[in-house]
């Protein structure tokens, strides 16, 4: 008998990573919301290093760290392949996948200031989207290459959380004729049914990420 | 296979460079090691590693595989005939995985602090740099399983990932004056740090902990701007 659980946190594209792989293999879990204010033993137990979510639990046995997850999950349901056969392939999508996994302080800085420091960091991100477009993406319909892949699932930061934040940060990362690549790929995301139907709601989202917007920058102030 | 099909680009001090060139080792593949100068950058790396312009890259086939783990994984995803590096078993490979992880994002940024840390600071980087040995010492008694190695019998992922700071991490105690593996508190560590250092695989490129002091010295003045030390 299989168990699957996975324990992770509402507003984390780091949490919907996994949520999305597990949906587009068709594996049934069981959702264990954490809040990171106030850890679970559960969670003490089974991510005692970083005490951080998500965890994948199965059969008792608990994954810690987003990509080493999706990476268990495609060995250990390997129906629905998210990685590409070829090995070059394959190093390529997780070279892609370490990029932006990397390159997210930037990607959040503009979110995090004001003024200057975010004019600065407005430009530095819109720099990263073009590398991003350009060499990432290039001339393939997703990341993964003809289909949607575990590297999409990591840029699915971009379709579902970058635009929020440019609502609350108040600046335009992505202007509508920017990027057109990468707009269609946006598109082709979002109109995945396993991605729609596994989506935060974006008036929540919106509401949550403004509320930790004042929060940060007020205590960064203080 | 001819030798000038497989081609490593990178430099000896670094760790990340030894890591690919472990990986070719155990898998007996011959390759050409192109040793990029220090302080400029040659045509091949740019345009084979253009978004990051780093050290190591791999070049197969004329094609370029960046990033020192996932350089390994390819190479034991490519050459299927020679001793696998990563465990068989999926749950054991996310654990070779996590700790490598771990190894690169917390433990090593913790070692680069505390060489370039000052008074108080120092001790504070000195502490999280011994709790992840702490934490590496128990992993390696479950990995390993009173093997010789996290892989078990021979070098794998984690082995490879830990195993190529041995020689900073000689470098560091030494600067410091600091024991890090210590008999007493990390007793499985010190012996595995034993035989990863004498395995073949590994003898042949890892540094000697004189030349690469020597090298830690001449980074030192650099950065802070002075000529290097004269011998």
């Amino acid at each position: 008998m299989e168990e699957v659980k996975l324990l992770g946190v509402w507003p984390s594209p780091y949490s919907y990573r996994v949520i999305w792989a597990l949906e587009l293999k068709g594996v049934k879990y069981e959702y264990v919301k954490e809040d990171l204010a106030n850890k679970s033993d559960l969670l003490l137990r089974y991510n005692p290093v970083h005490q951080k979510v998500p965890v994948l639990v199965h059969n008792d046995k608990p994954i810690a760290e987003s990509t080493v997850i999706l990476e268990y999950i495609e060995e250990t349901w390997p129906h629905n392949p998210l990685l590409p056969t070829d090995p070059h392939e394959r190093a390529l999508a997780r070279f892609w996948i370490k990029f932006l996994d990397d390159k997210s302080p930037t990607l959040l800085r503009f979110y995090l200031t004001v003024g200057e420091e975010q004019e600065k960091a407005t430009k530095e991100v819109r720099e990263l989207l073009k590398i991003i477009e350009e060499q990432g993406l290039g001339e393939k319909k997703y990341f993964g290459g003809d289909k949607i892949g575990l590297a999409d699932l990591v840029f699915g930061f971009i379709p579902v959380w970058l635009g929020v934040l440019e609502e609350s940060a108040g600046v335009k990362v992505m202007k509508p004729d920017d990027f057109p690549r990468l707009q269609v790929w946006i598109e082709n995301f979002r109109e995945n049914p396993v991605i729609k139907a596994n989506l935060p709601d974006p008036h929540e989202l919106l509401a949550h990420s403004k509320q930790k917007r004042e929060v940060l920058l007020a205590s960064k102030i203080a | 296979m001819a030798k000038n099909d497989v081609k490593v680009l990178g430099a000896w001090p670094s760790p990340y460079v030894m890591r690919p060139r472990i990986a070719l080792n155990i898998k007996s593949v011959n390759y050409e090691f192109l040793e990029e100068k220090f302080d400029s950058k040659s045509e091949l790396l740019l345009q084979s590693n253009p978004v990051h312009k780093k050290v190591p890259v791999l070049i197969h086939d004329d094609k370029p595989i960046c990033e020192s783990m996932i350089i390994v994984e390819y190479i034991d995803e490519v050459w299927t005939s020679g001793p696998s590096i990563l465990p068989s078993d999926p749950y054991d490979r996310a654990i070779h995985r996590f700790w490598a992880a771990y190894v690169d994002e917390k433990w090593f940024a913790a070692m680069k602090g505390l060489r370039s840390a000052q008074g108080e600071e120092r001790k504070a980087f000195l502490d999280r740099v011994i709790e992840g040995l702490a934490l590496l010492e128990e992993a390696f008694g479950k990995c390993s399983k009173g093997k010789a190695f996290f892989g078990g019998d021979r070098i794998g992922l984690l082995d490879i990932a830990f195993g190529s700071f041995l020689a900073w991490l000689k470098v560091t105690e030494k600067v410091n004056g600091v024991k890090l593996l210590d008999e007493a508190k990390t007793p499985g560590l010190v012996k595995w740090a034993e035989r990863f250092c004498a395995d073949a695989a590994v003898k042949s490129v890892m540094p000697e902990t004189e030349k690469l002091l020597e090298f830690s010295k001449f980074l030192a003045a650099k950065m802070k701007g002075a000529p290097p030390p004269k011998n």
